[in-house]
């Protein structure tokens, strides 16, 4: 059986600061969830590394990881597949105070934890199908929460969730970064949800960051083609939709290679100029770099900055 | 006479009501949606209109697609109709596909069931088709297997053979929700073509008001088994009645629109109960600030401007724009209702 | 078989049910409540709560002695007053044999199914959790084993132990710990993909406890059916060995002896075959029904509706 080689992230550099809210924002297969794994030290990256407090984690190698374990903590996507379907939710949420030994009363700190996510003390005893969608995503975030993270990351945690719910599930999260003093790493393909919790966000596109910086700026001025095509089709309330250039209508090519799955291979130009509107030859030819709008390099950390030609006057639409 | 007519539908689990006195219509080569949270019925109704409530499942009332009864009709008849003159999408591509079967040979099954194609002619117009919901290539998708296709390429597939017979109407549940964002435009887009084109009507059913409402020209609201408010899109979403709708109308907007950066979001008080646990009279008494007394009574559907109509003894004023709560707000709301109901949010 | 469905599927059911804390009016139904109410598991349950009663009964009392040679007694009495279901070819009491053969049958289940899982739930769980090289390891050894055949291992175990029970129990055991790592093996996979045990190595959670606390409670109701159904295949296995003078040793009753017995008068006198082949065929029926009715009843995911 021949393997091909996927590449699902490529050159990715972040910094998370402490008490940063970052948002990430990617379609699937954009590596999204791949470098929430990579963060959590769940895989290991075939070039690179992560670094938490300045030392070097690997999956591999337990010795090193228990700072981050009890440091960083996740909320995944679908919390009826992320909780045990035979466990109490009370065991769940004591589940990483056992495992990371942490000590103190743990009945007390899981009724803390339900209360904290707005869950009644009796929840304890439930089962999570015995819970509604928004409630088993509440359970989720408190045994995120057990060990006292100072990282948050939160994989798509309320795309599972009806829209009335997800109100109420991000006002929790803003509440509870707030009151613990949280670094919030929170990933989703909905630019409209990214913008309600986060300070700052990065664009993800097959793998690569073609956009970063303050969230007003991205978010209020967009200097990637795909950034404001992402922020174009949030649906809104009596508007009218606007769809960005399809996936599907790409230029011949092959059912199987049109997924928009991880990458073929190192392509020579910039990723989104087949899909991109304002795409020029150039832009097939040479891959832009991620870059602010004052030099042509790496700019200031923090700054807005855009992989693309033609931002930050180029010949770009604002 | 409308296309669809729903009247007084009633289905029961057991003894246990999942939706009750359900009636709206749709007419020909109208687009209306019908919204509502997990646990309010929405799925329920589309099952029941197309005659696919599991046996558990017993239903009451008339449902007329071109005035032909499809509760009363025969399984044999209903299976005649599905597929040709009432097609259903799914939330779940992947699923709604066969893993084993060629893209081209399920897009052509559906004509070869109700128009006794060819094998030949079902596979040029199964291309046709898949070249009519954006494919560049539609031959070679034609040949390709689901798992070869990304969730948004699935999803056009399972379009094209809705539409193949032209039926009169199209039930869509959920078709985006497993979508990303620029995928979803992308379907919903595609989704009121095809329908303009082959003139069939649409049944769009969501939990997400911002994808039903740039859809759709009439909105039906359902709410733990009820109809709570129907309406021309516009009026409603301008003139919300029911204050249900209006604090839907308020989250929705706030999470999908984000008229500002961070900051609290107005959120519905409590959860939707599970089926069976609706409070008695007006269903949404226990999560509604302006409950009272004569909410114990069940409000029935009243007619307001035209055929906007709504189920509330203390609707909000005509006029009024839906009121902006906040979060603070909406805590407070929550602790009365808990009260109410033993229950916390 | 019952695995976590579409883990990272939002696809719903027909039907949406989204329960709040409190009462629900479909309820939550106990575990009791929900074998109460599946058919087969109640039948199942109550022919194998009969054998195990009258297994319990047989070791106190018996209408007779069921293995002693009586003296000045009918042989090949037809059912009576004294002798309800007759006498056999040495004139002993077919109730007590058949009686005290339950008790051969029901140990007979115990060996194999102790045998089986001991051997096969830590094989499965480690092929699972090991991965690479080792789970191939483990997996093939599996292949050859099932590849073995039973008859003969217990032909080559009875020369080498002698004859009995014990001893045809082990070789059916071990024949039978392939089926048990396979099931053991391919649930701890669908468990061990799913994003609950993700988070359990987010939160630092060892290897060996991922196993104990999330893999083994998840899987725990396959292995369950799987040792119900192993049970009437012990029995089985244990009637045609006895009969094949590979198990149990006379004089001690068991079923698939009795049946033996009673071949050399099939002609004459048929009942005395028919008793104990209506006892096996009753056991068998009783523990796979169990085993069917307990895979509905154990998976909350296949309930009805929620």
């Amino acid at each position: 059986m021949r393997r091909r080689q996927v590449v699902a992230l490529d050159g990715v550099s972040l910094d998370v600061w402490p008490g940063d809210r970052l948002g990430i924002v990617g379609e699937s297969g954009s590596g999204k969830s791949t470098l929430a794994r990579l963060l959590l030290a769940l895989e290991d990256p075939d070039e690179g590394e992560v670094r938490f407090r300045g030392s070097p984690v690997r999956a591999s190698c337990r010795a090193g990881l228990g700072a981050l374990r009890r440091n960083v903590q996740i909320v995944f996507q679908d919390p009826l597949g992320s909780l045990d379907p035979r466990m109490r939710v009370g065991a769940s949420i004591a589940e990483p105070l056992r495992s990371l030994g942490v000590e103190g009363d743990r009945d007390q700190r899981v009724a803390e934890l339900l209360e904290a996510v707005g869950l009644p003390p009796g929840a304890a005893r439930r089962y999570p199908h015995q819970l509604s969608g928004g409630q088993r995503q509440r359970v989720a975030i408190a045994r995120a929460l057990a060990p006292r993270p100072s990282v948050l990351v939160a994989d798509e945690p309320v795309s599972s969730l009806d829209v009335s719910v997800r109100a109420q599930v991000l006002n929790l999260l803003d509440d509870l970064v707030e009151r613990y003093g949280l670094t919030l790493v929170f990933i989703s393909h909905d630019l409209g949800v990214v913008r309600h919790v986060a300070d700052r966000v990065a664009v993800l596109y097959r793998g690569r960051i073609v956009e970063e910086g303050p969230a007003d700026a991205v978010l209020g001025s967009p200097a990637h083609p795909y950034t404001q095509a992402l922020l174009e089709a949030v649906p809104r309330v009596g508007g009218a939709i606007t769809a960005p250039p399809a996936e599907a209508c790409g230029r011949g090519r092959s059912p199987a290679g049109e997924a928009a799955g991880p990458l073929d291979g190192p392509g020579a130009g910039c990723d989104y100029s087949w899909r991109c509107p304002l795409a020029e030859a150039r832009c097939a030819r040479e891959r832009p770099v991620l870059r602010g709008p004052g030099r042509p390099t790496d700019g200031p950390a923090g700054e807005h900055k855009a992989a693309c030609h033609l931002a930050f006057g180029g010949r770009m639409a604002p | 006479m409308s296309l669809l007519d729903v009247e007084g539908l009633c289905v029961d689990l057991g003894r246990v009501p999942v939706l009750s006195e359900v009636s709206f219509s749709v007419g020909t080569a109208e687009r209306v949606g019908l919204i509502g949270e997990s646990g309010s019925g929405k799925s329920v109704t589309a099952l029941a209109i197309l005659g696919l409530l599991p046996a558990s499942m017993t239903a009451r009332g008339t449902v007329r697609l071109e005035g032909e009864d499809l509760l009363a009709a025969s399984e044999r008849r209903r299976a005649q109709l599905r597929g040709d003159r009432v097609a259903m999408v799914f939330q779940e591509p992947t699923s709604a596909l066969d893993p084993l079967m060629r893209v081209g040979r399920q897009v052509g099954e559906v004509l070869r069931i109700h128009r006794g194609a060819s094998r030949r002619q079902a596979h040029a117009e199964a291309v046709r088709l898949l070249g009519r919901v954006g494919f560049a290539d539609p031959e070679a998708i034609a040949r390709a297997f689901p798992h070869q296709l990304s969730g948004g390429q699935r999803q056009r597939v399972v379009l094209a053979s809705a539409v193949a017979c032209r039926p009169s109407l199209v039930v869509a549940d959920e078709p985006t929700t497993a979508l990303d964002v620029t995928v979803q435009a992308q379907v919903l887009d595609l989704l009121r073509h095809l329908v303009e084109e082959s003139g069939s009507a649409l049944l769009l059913i969501s939990h997400d008001l911002a994808v039903v409402s740039s859809t759709c020209e009439r909105l039906v609201v359902l709410y733990g088994g009820r109809v709570l408010e129907l309406g021309r899109t516009a009026e409603v979403l301008e003139d919300p009645r029911h204050p249900y709708t209006a604090g839907l109308l308020a989250t929705a907007a706030a999470v999908s629109d984000g008229s500002g950066l961070r900051g609290r979001l107005p959120a519905l008080a409590g959860s939707v109960p599970s089926i069976g646990a609706f409070p008695s009279g007006c269903v949404y008494r226990n999560r509604c600030e302006r409950a009272d007394e004569a909410c114990l009574a069940l409000p029935r559907l009243e007619s307001g401007q035209g055929d906007h109509r709504f189920a509330c003894w203390h609707p909000l004023e005509t006029g009024r724009a839906p009121e902006p709560r906040t979060g603070e707000a909406s805590q407070s709301v929550v602790q009365g209702a808990n009260r109410a109901s033993g229950e916390k949010r | 078989m019952t695995l976590p469905l579409g883990l990272r599927e939002r696809a719903r059911t027909g039907v949406e049910v989204a329960p709040e804390l409190g009462a629900s009016a479909l309820g939550d139904m106990g575990l009791a409540r929900r074998f109460l109410s599946c058919p087969a598991a109640l039948i199942g349950g109550a022919i194998t709560g009969l054998l195990v009663l009258v297994a319990l009964v047989s070791l106190v009392w018996t209408p007779f002695d069921p293995n002693a040679i009586p003296q000045n007694v009918h042989l090949l009495a037809g059912p009576s007053g004294s002798h309800l279901l007759g006498t056999d070819a040495l004139g002993r009491d077919v109730l007590s044999r058949l009686m005290a053969g339950s008790r051969v049958s029901l140990y007979a289940g115990v060996v194999a199914v102790v045998v089986a899982s001991v051997v096969g739930v830590p094989a499965g769980l480690a092929a699972a959790s090991l991965g690479g090289s080792a789970s191939e390891a483990i997996m093939r050894l599996g292949d050859i084993l099932f590849a073995f055949p039973a008859l003969l291992g217990a032909t080559t175990l009875t020369a080498a132990l002698g004859a009995s029970t014990t001893t045809a129990m082990l070789a059916i055991g071990i024949a039978s710990v392939p089926y048990f790592a396979r099931v053991a093996r391919s649930g701890a996979l669908a468990v061990l993909s799913s994003e609950y045990v993700l988070a359990a190595r987010a939160y630092g959670q060892s290897r060996p406890a991922i196993v104990r606390r999330h893999v083994l409670p998840n899987i725990a109701p396959l292995l369950v059916v799987q040792t119900t159904l192993l049970f009437s295949v012990a029995i089985l296995a244990e009637a045609a060995l006895s009969y094949l003078g590979l198990g149990t040793p006379p004089p001690s009753a068991s079923w698939g002896q009795m049946l033996e017995s009673a071949q050399a008068t099939l002609q004459t006198d048929p009942l005395l075959a028919l008793w104990p082949a209506l006892a096996i065929a009753l056991a068998v029926l009783g523990f796979n029904l169990l085993g069917d009715g307990l895979s509905d009843v154990l998976d909350p995911r296949l309930r009805p509706v929620a």
